[in-house]
């Protein structure tokens, strides 16, 4: 009697401990998050503010919109720019989404929230010479010029990653004596922990374009 | 979990009532029993983590993510008298890792995140701690095949806190691999609890344990491949491991003549 209530205690331990240790047992979760259409910023308008720093009554803005964000007819009619030679120009990238505006005569600033997600963005500008010739964009560090370049173009503003990144939505365009017109090409790259300070890492939000005319009568 | 978690409660409780009543049935106007000189056991169970390292909050540095997990562990007593003596134990907890849906939605995120398409997320390693404690224990007589033993112990603990990796993936590229590596602390620990102790036969006994653990490592967390300042990320853990251990104990005794 006494042997057989052992052998049940025992038992009672046995498969306690076992179903114990089968739920305890080692679970290494993993998740992932629900795969959306792959997609960035609903952005259709690049807008750009030139400013003349030594003019300020010397404005531009060049517009470029594509109302329908995968692809679609592009409206060139506005995005067009002209500058003086020899003069600098603070410029502001603006991000606009026209397709969901705040009200029939607000369009929705996109700026803003590229702004907050500065330490995973960089505006990166390019020249497309395809159209015009004599027209090149450098974009050296501050203090510095590429010789031969019609277009200097240093960004402003820079993030709060260690050490600091360049964003571009504030930049300086710098032009030198010679006239020149081209085509440049401007694009705002999401770059999620792979923002180095160069175009290359990550996926590109928005890429659009301005004609620029460098011209010392304007 | 939490269905499971009943289950185990419900499976420990029956097997302490059954038991109990057991010993209770026997040893009504019994003498008194034979005083144990050493037992030597094997321990294992449940472990339910408390505090802020059971938090599962994205946004809270302190969050653990330390979920309901297991326990074992080798113990020994030795008895100075019928009813103090020293206690040594030890012992390993392993902590699931809860909260993986939080950490994949928090970084794909915004405005904690990297406001990207998708994030592929999983745990490295595991939470788990090695404790070496030792400590006084008293225990009396409820009946002759019952006692109830309380002790306190305290010790050394190493302490391993879980690593993870997420993979961005926006615009369809799909980014480097970024890494919270596993760590590992040592500091001390303590460990309180009270424990039902069934004399299965002369040299036998079962025990039905609950303790409060505790001790408080000082992680410093080394994070792989973390280029910009964005999304969570903890450069070091310094929150109370606790929780409760809900046990049970095989224990071999050699008795006083």
């Amino acid at each position: 009697m006494k042997k057989s209530k052992n052998l049940i205690a025992v038992a009672a331990i046995i498969i306690t401990g076992i179903y114990m240790f089968s739920w305890c047992s080692c679970n290494k979760k993993a998740a992932a998050t629900p795969p959306i259409v792959p997609g960035n910023e609903p952005i259709t308008t690049l807008q750009m503010i030139f400013q003349n720093i030594n003019d300020p009554s010397d404005i531009d803005t060049g517009t470029w919109t594509q109302l329908n964000v995968n692809g679609g007819p592009i409206d060139y009619s506005k995005a067009h720019v002209t500058l003086k030679t020899n003069a600098s120009y603070r410029v502001y990238v603006n991000l606009l989404d026209l397709d969901f505006p705040v009200s029939a005569d607000t369009p929705y600033f996109v700026t803003g929230e590229i702004q907050a997600r500065e330490n995973f963005h960089l505006v990166c500008f390019q020249a497309d010479t395809s159209f015009y010739g004599n027209f090149s964009v450098g974009t050296p560090a501050w203090g510095t010029t590429l010789p031969g370049i019609t277009l200097n173009i240093y960004r402003e503003d820079s993030d709060m990653n260690t050490p600091k990144l360049a964003v571009g939505l504030i930049d300086s365009f710098v032009t030198s004596a010679d006239s020149s017109s081209g085509i440049l090409d401007v694009t705002l790259h999401h770059q999620p922990n792979v923002k180095n300070g160069t175009c290359p890492p990550g996926s590109i939000d928005i890429d659009g374009t301005d004609t620029v005319y460098i011209s010392p009568h304007k | 979990m939490k269905k499971q978690l009943l289950n185990i409660i419900t499976t420990t409780a029956v097997t302490c009532a059954l038991f109990i009543s057991i010993a209770h049935g026997q040893d009504i106007n019994q003498q008194t029993q034979v005083a144990p000189k050493f037992m030597i056991g094997f321990t294992g169970g449940v472990t339910m983590p408390m505090g802020n390292f059971a938090k599962t909050d994205y946004y809270n540095g302190a969050s653990g993510f330390a979920g309901t997990g297991g326990n074992f562990g080798f113990t020994a007593t030795y008895f100075i008298d019928k009813h103090w003596g020293i206690s040594e134990l030890f012992s390993y907890h392993q902590f699931n890792f809860v909260g993986a849906e939080n950490m994949a939605l928090g970084m794909q995120g915004f405005p904690d995140g990297f406001d990207c398409d998708s994030v592929n997320f999983k745990v490295m390693g595991n939470n788990h701690t090695f404790n070496f404690l030792i400590g006084p224990v008293y225990t009396t007589g409820i009946s002759k095949k019952l006692n109830l033993d309380f002790r306190l112990l305290v010790g050394f603990v190493n302490a391993n806190l879980a690593g993870n990796s997420f993979t961005i993936t926006d615009g369809g590229v799909t980014d480097p691999t970024f890494y919270q590596a596993v760590s590992w602390a040592n500091t001390f620990g303590s460990q309180l609890g009270a424990a039902l102790r069934y004399n299965i036969s002369k040299h036998v006994s079962l025990s039905a344990n609950v303790d409060f653990f505790y001790s408080k490592p000082d992680f410093e967390v080394n994070n792989i491949n973390r280029n910009n300042l964005a999304g969570r990320e903890i450069l070091s853990y310094d929150q109370p491991v606790e929780g409760i251990n809900g046990n049970l104990t095989l224990y071999y005794i050699l008795s006083r003549k």
